[in-house]
């Protein structure tokens, strides 16, 4: 049988990665002010939200945040730094965080306790974002698409339960 | 249908609890309290012990997990602690938040005393205030949603209530950071949301009562227990007897310090970092600033960083215009409140501030320059870091007109090939065909200048000495080429330096 649910952890994961590397990626190449903190976060909750009410599958809001993240990434790699304003790119983050959302509304009629969920995935989240880090200061830029691609193809790999 | 046995019903959940139950409008408004305080309590951790365990990146990553991992406990928490055990524990932990202004530091201070120093205490320390900041606000959510056994009324709650909660957590967030140069406007409002979720979460008004009145005590109490806890970290963790803190804010990026102590005159701490003292700002500024400008006479000069200005009034006087581009206007208006005179600035008509950072301003900018003096606190997070690149450097230098020169202060004197000078040194040799470096024995430090030609040599530089200085190396070409050795440049993707730096200085002062 093809589960269409995540397992929390995995999907933290690939949260932390994702918010974690826009964060690092605009903070590099466009600028370090507060603003870019604000942005992304801000959108990213933005994103959040709209995703716990949005009827799109959730499969679908995976693939497109997983999509605008790397061709995000893959953009900005080419470039040291680029004058560019931050808010430029609050729509994708927000196309990012929309699967955070959707996550959550297919994981809560699940059989993990509602606590249980939220903590594995806030585990996952901790160990993404330490890892995007990580991978960012001993790797490189590089990291930064590879790892959410990598977490973000497992996803989207059909589960069997 | 979910039937796990351990998910207690709405009619077992609030057994043992006279309380009125909130319905579906109160678990909204409670769980929009929670995440705005939430949110409020997790910026407020992380300047608060990045200030107190000193803000490298490899400490804003602990504090930042210290905070998920709270967030964690507190999930798993709600959903198997009882009502009167969720109550205790946010009137618990609300009541100690309360107490935030004072109650880290004076505990950080208090065990550096007990010990003579730092140690890994502190390091539990900032466990227990994650925990506090952060468990009984995530333990919320669960236990909401562990009563709603049926689907869809579970899917529903978690809609109204989790997006009430995400939209609390940013406003929070956001109220906390535009009020951290007001604290007490800061704890009130946290205070205020605290009352207002004990209110409706716990639906006892006594208990509000006497929360509220807790709380306007503790508001009151704000200032001089802040203060205290302040002047404590200063004498019993940095060791400097007799220190006051002056000024102390939480700007959006940092929290910004002056501190003051006999003999010592007024230092200036950026997250609990000594980024300036009186005493060597002359010194600094003569090598950074003065002696390069004197030598070039520039048209136009460019200062990166120096935001207590005290650059600007010597700077303008030597250039034909002067431009300051600082990232952190709370650094502006600690330089214009204790170490550089308004009066004079005032006066400059040849001098212009612009708040940003750095490397976006010169991106973006099409101006050019014949002078940039880059003075930025050491690479210990990845921010600063950037700033100190090959790549940053490059970018410079296409902002200099020809024969114009970038001076550089490395943090630090000339040392192993491995260390944050000999690599910055080696970055700029990546990116300009012409590098001098002075090592100043009065400034404990070396400071760079980097050019396509420079305009001055070597003689220049030591005539240019700093009255009263012990004794100058000046190194340029083959000279500097040998004693960096195989160093290697930080650039953007390479910049473990920042993580294995950061690490070994925890380490060295806490185990």
């Amino acid at each position: 049988m093809v589960s269409h649910t995540s397992p929390p952890f995995l999907a933290g994961l690939y949260l932390g990665l994702s918010q974690a590397g826009y964060l690092l990626t605009l903070s590099r190449a466009l600028s370090s002010a507060h603003l870019t903190y604000a942005l992304v976060l801000g959108a990213w909750l933005a994103g959040a939200a709209l995703g716990l009410w949005l009827a799109i599958a959730p499969r679908t809001a995976l693939a497109l945040g997983l999509t605008v993240y790397v061709a995000v990434q893959l953009t900005l790699t080419q470039l040291d730094f680029v004058a560019v304003s931050p808010w430029c790119f609050a729509p994708a983050v927000a196309a990012s965080g929309l699967w955070s959302g959707r996550f959550f509304v297919t994981a809560i009629v699940g059989r993990t306790a509602p606590g249980e969920l939220f903590a594995r995935e806030t585990d996952g989240f901790l160990v993404g974002a330490l890892l995007a880090t990580l991978g960012y200061a001993f790797a490189g830029r590089h990291a930064l698409w590879v790892l959410p691609l990598v977490a973000g193809a497992a996803l989207l790999r059909p589960r069997t339960q | 249908m979910t039937t796990d046995a351990a998910w207690p019903r709405r009619a077992d959940a609030a057994e043992g609890a006279s309380a009125r139950e909130p319905g579906p409008r109160g678990e909204v408004v409670a769980l929009l309290l929670a995440g705005f305080c939430f949110g409020g309590g997790q910026q407020v951790l992380l300047r608060e012990f990045a200030g107190l365990l000193y803000g490298e990146e490899v400490v804003l990553l602990l504090v930042a997990t210290a905070a998920l991992a709270a967030a964690s406990l507190g999930y798993r928490l709600g959903g198997r602690l009882g009502p009167r055990a969720l109550a205790a524990l946010l009137l618990a932990c609300g009541a100690l938040q309360l107490l935030s202004p004072g109650l880290p530091r004076l505990a950080v201070a208090g065990l550096c005393r007990l010990r003579g120093g730092s140690g890994p205490e502190l390091l539990a320390v900032l466990g227990v205030c994650a925990f506090v900041a952060a468990a009984p606000f995530a333990a919320l959510l669960p236990a909401l949603l562990v009563r709603q056994v049926e689907p869809h009324a579970r899917l529903a709650a978690l809609r109204r209530t989790y997006t009430a909660e995400l939209l609390g957590f940013g406003l929070g967030t956001a109220a906390a950071t535009a009020l951290g140069d007001r604290p007490g406007l800061r704890l009130g409002l946290h205070a205020l949301g605290l009352v207002g979720l004990v209110h409706v979460a716990l639906g006892r008004p006594r208990w509000t009562l006497a929360f509220a009145g807790a709380a306007a005590l503790l508001c009151a109490v704000r200032g001089p227990l802040a203060q205290a806890g302040a002047d404590a970290v200063y004498r019993h963790k940095h060791r400097i007897p007799g220190a006051t803190v002056l000024w102390s804010v939480d700007s959006a990026h940092q929290r910004v310090e002056v501190v003051q102590a006999p003999g010592r005159g007024m230092m200036l701490y950026l997250d609990g970092l000594r980024d300036l003292d009186e005493r060597d700002l002359a010194v600094l500024n003569h090598y950074l600033a003065r002696a390069p400008a004197r030598l070039l006479r520039p048209a136009r000069a460019l200062l990166l960083g120096n935001g207590t200005l005290s650059l600007v009034p010597e700077l303008a006087a030597l250039s034909g215009e002067l431009l300051t581009v600082e990232i952190d206007p709370a650094v502006v208006d600690a330089g214009a409140r204790f170490f550089t005179p308004a009066a004079p600035l005032a006066k400059l008509r040849n001098w212009g501030l612009i708040a940003a950072d750095g490397k976006a301003f010169l991106a973006a900018t099409d101006q050019d320059f014949d002078m940039i003096a880059v003075d930025l606190p050491s690479p210990l997070t990845l921010g600063e870091a950037y700033l100190h690149t090959r790549e940053f450097y490059a970018l410079c230098r296409s902002r200099l007109r020809p024969g114009g020169v970038l001076a550089v202060q490395l943090s630090g004197g000339l040392g192993d090939p491995g260390r944050t000078p000999a690599r910055l040194i080696a970055g700029l040799r990546a990116a300009f065909d012409d590098v001098a470096v002075v090592d100043s024995a009065l400034a404990d430090r070396a400071f760079a200048y980097a050019s396509d030609a420079l305009p001055f040599d070597e003689a220049d530089l030591r005539a240019s000495a700093a009255p009263g200085e012990r004794g100058l190396t000046v190194l340029r070409g083959p000279a500097l080429a040998a004693r960096i050795g195989d160093a290697q440049p930080l650039t953007l993707d390479d910049l473990d330096l920042v993580l294995r730096r950061g690490a070994e200085r925890l380490r060295d002062r806490h185990f």
